[in-house]
């Protein structure tokens, strides 16, 4: 644990007594929170920390050795790679940021949380007939594997205002792509961003048009 | 997290970098965090920048920040937020130089209503070039 990490439980604590729905939160060790919810039959174990990238190796050594329901990274978008996420599901426990863990309480589901966005693009990718399969390879990344033709990478940016930054940043934090799909139905595109998208040899697409692109591309 | 909490860190780190960060950027706070008291999961920044501009020092700071409070930080550039009129449409607020507003009820390219002001206004002087 860094000393960067040994705040990161605390911290978390204040701000989390703050939800209207969290009735209690108590540090009960370095980087472990209890909590009590707003009409959740169990008490609530979160663990905290504050990583840009969150995998296997770096995740508090509490998330493997006692059970834990919620795995808080303090950083806003960081990067959680594959193998943090197949053990999260393994282990059932939910993982994301503040927001996520404000979410999960509000939905009264913290073991199997997934964000509304994930749990949208999963569905209606797996639903697709022209698809045989989908995995994540991090929390932005989507493998598409089709009855016909190469598996695609589909890397989704949920921002309202898409920029050439947000496009550069992406690619360079979540890996090259197929397609960039915007997945804000209200997102709006720079000429930058269409600029960076092309420059890097991929393409932004809306929701309709990336389920068309799956049957021809 | 609590509003002031959250606008208080923010401006407690972003004064300690202020001179390399108005050197190259404009730094903007909007979004939810003006109105919401409590339940704020992360203060929404917009960086604007010239296009071409080196960001590699702006964005290690930024994101040593992001590392003790969540920001949802966009970079755009000038001819970005032009096209996309992002700053009256946002009612975004200047960090340096003006009053850091919150609480504030304020409608697209409307001015600042400042029902109060719960934190210290921002201290940056521009230094002189």
């Amino acid at each position: 644990m860094t000393s960067s990490e040994a705040w990161a439980g605390s911290w978390a604590c204040d701000k989390l007594i703050s939800h209207d729905e969290i009735i209690e939160a108590t540090s009960i060790e370095n980087q472990l929170i209890r909590l009590q919810v707003k009409d959740y039959e169990s008490d609530v174990v979160v663990a905290a920390m504050s990583q840009e990238q969150v995998f296997l190796a770096n995740i508090p050594a509490i998330c493997q050795s006692s059970h834990i329901d919620f795995l808080l990274n303090i950083p806003k978008n960081a990067y959680f790679d594959e193998g943090i996420l197949s053990y999260a599901e393994s282990r059932s426990f939910g993982l994301g940021g503040l927001g996520d863990l404000y979410t999960a309480a509000n939905e009264k589901e913290f073991q199997d949380y997934l964000p509304k966005e994930t749990r949208f693009i999963l569905r209606g990718l797996r639903q697709h007939t022209a698809v045989s399969g989908v995995s994540r390879a991090n929390n932005r990344s989507y493998v598409v594997s089709r009855f016909t033709g190469n598996p695609l990478r589909v890397l989704a940016l949920n921002e309202y205002d898409l920029t050439a930054d947000a496009i550069r940043s992406g690619i360079d934090v979540f890996g090259e792509c197929d397609f960039i799909l915007a997945s804000n139905p209200n997102c709006r595109l720079s000429g930058g961003a269409t600029d960076a998208a092309r420059f890097a040899g991929t393409g932004v697409l809306m929701w309709r048009q990336l389920l068309g692109a799956i049957n021809n591309a | 997290m609590h509003r002031e909490f959250a606008f208080a860190a923010v401006r407690k780190v972003f004064r300690n970098q202020s001179e390399l960060l108005a050197a190259h950027v404009k730094i903007y706070a909007f979004g939810s965090s003006f109105w919401k008291k409590n339940n704020i999961s992360d203060v929404d920044i917009v960086i604007i920048y010239k296009s071409g501009a080196n960001l590699s020092d702006v964005k290690r700071v930024i994101d040593s920040v992001g590392r003790m409070i969540p920001l949802d930080v966009l970079y755009m550039t000038t001819e970005e937020e032009i096209e996309l009129n992002f700053l009256a449409g946002q009612g975004a607020t200047d960090v340096f130089e003006n009053k850091l507003t919150i609480g504030c009820t304020r409608t697209p390219n409307s001015p600042l209503r400042s029902e109060f002001v719960a934190c210290e206004p921002w201290r940056y002087t521009p230094q002189a070039s």
